[in-house]
């Protein structure tokens, strides 16, 4: 996991990217939480983000979650082939699991997010 | 006979570490008028944010004022099949899971804010409202219990994408056992998960409901309950219910003055345009 990964506490993750996106996606903690995953409704690609506002929901077995965005800005790109094989969110949450990639507004406003010890942190005063 | 639906402590699975403590916070709680589908999924959403400021979870009863088809989340409006349920009004819920054909069911909506015990893991609160129902149904002498259920042919069942809820089975839905078949489910549930709370709403099929024709009907809670020689009463049940649910809670339940769009009106009337709305409907 890249050490520039910072977390949203609302459990999407966000890692900048060389180019000056960055990609987004939700925590291994989220995706356990919600348990058998069954549907995924992504942005369209130039729609815009707002921070903490929804841009996605995903549906499980017995919930509809929003996958809200950690910082505003415009979708570059969405892992459009997501939503056929969920089992992807599980199995490699940060990797293959990621959901769409931002161009931010601010590329400050990560720093405003949570490190992965914070996060980390967070689960653990969660309720269980 | 008429059953006594008084709650019993020692019935069902134990469930919360509050149970047993001396209850002083409150559950509020509204008991609404019959209404058509987009207003109780609004009373339902606006329930979110009464519980975010309470701290607590609280709840809703409702029932419906026609016979309603309301659509999961993610369900096409286009796989509504062309027979009697096409006849019927139409609503989207926020929620995820099957359609429900709604007029002989009670809603009980629970919402949990994020902080609470009950606002983490979607199954803790799922099983929670459930057993609840399971404990109310014990003392009335009417065996229930949770799918996958001990005894059940179709326990082991592999999981369907049936359209409508009461076809599908989830882990921890309510069924009764049956002399042959598959035992019915009585109670499912859905869940939205805002930033801030949980709503969940939970159909307890009362009644056979035969508005869509009688494909679409399945036994209710009241009809197997007649054949194993047990008479419910709904406001009983309901009652029981709702105390059962507080008890696990840790919670006292206090019943609040009139039907949740009293308690605010334009809120819920603006919520209301949105799920009435055919755009919100047929949004997929």
């Amino acid at each position: 996991m890249s050490a520039a990964m910072r977390f949203a506490k609302s459990h999407e993750w966000i890692r900048p990217e060389a180019d000056g996106t960055a990609t987004v996606g939700i925590s291994a903690y989220a995706v356990e939480a919600l348990t058998d995953l069954v549907f995924m409704q992504l942005p369209k690609v130039g729609s815009r983000v707002v921070a903490g506002q929804s841009f996605g929901e995903i549906e499980s077995v017995k919930a509809v979650s929003d996958l809200y965005a950690p910082v505003s800005g415009d979708v570059v790109a969405v892992n459009a082939t997501l939503p056929e094989r969920l089992e992807t969110l599980g199995n490699d949450p940060y990797g293959e699991g990621w959901i769409v990639r931002i161009r931010p507004d601010d590329p400050a406003a990560l720093d405003g997010l949570l490190d992965q010890a914070a996060y980390e942190a967070l689960v653990a005063s969660s309720p269980h | 006979m008429t059953a006594s639906l008084a709650p019993d402590r020692d019935a069902g699975a134990a469930s919360a570490e509050p149970r047993g403590a001396a209850a002083t916070t409150p559950l509020r709680y509204w008991i609404d008028d019959p209404a058509i589908g987009s207003v109780n999924m609004a009373a339902d959403e606006w329930l979110a944010g009464v519980a975010v400021s309470a701290g607590v979870p609280v709840a809703r009863f409702s029932t419906w004022s026609r016979a309603t088809l309301s659509l999961g989340a993610f369900q096409a409006a286009a796989a509504v099949p062309a027979d009697g349920l096409a006849a019927l009004p139409l609503v989207r819920r926020a929620s995820g899971g099957g359609a429900i054909l709604h007029g002989t069911d009670l809603t009980c909506t629970v919402a949990v804010p994020r902080s609470h015990p009950w606002g983490g893991e979607a199954q803790r609160l799922y099983d929670e409202v459930h057993r609840a129902l399971v404990g109310v149904l014990a003392a009335a002498g009417l065996r229930a219990a949770l799918h996958p259920a001990v005894g059940d042919p179709g326990a082991a069942a592999a999981a369907t994408e049936a359209f409508l809820c009461f076809d599908r089975r989830a882990t921890g839905d309510v069924v009764l056992p049956a002399p042959t078949g598959r035992w019915p489910k009585i109670l499912g549930s859905a869940q939205r998960r805002h930033h801030a709370a949980v709503v969940q709403h939970g159909s307890l099929l009362w009644s056979r409901n035969d508005a869509a024709g009688g494909p679409h009907a399945r036994l209710g809670l009241a009809d197997v309950a007649a054949t194993a020689g047990v008479r419910l009463d709904p406001i009983g049940v309901r009652d029981a219910w709702l105390a059962e649910i507080a008890a696990a809670a840790g919670l006292l339940p206090a019943l609040q003055p009139g039907c949740t769009w009293d308690a605010d009106r334009a809120a819920i009337a603006d919520l209301a345009a949105r799920y009435g709305d055919a755009a919100w409907t047929h949004r997929r």
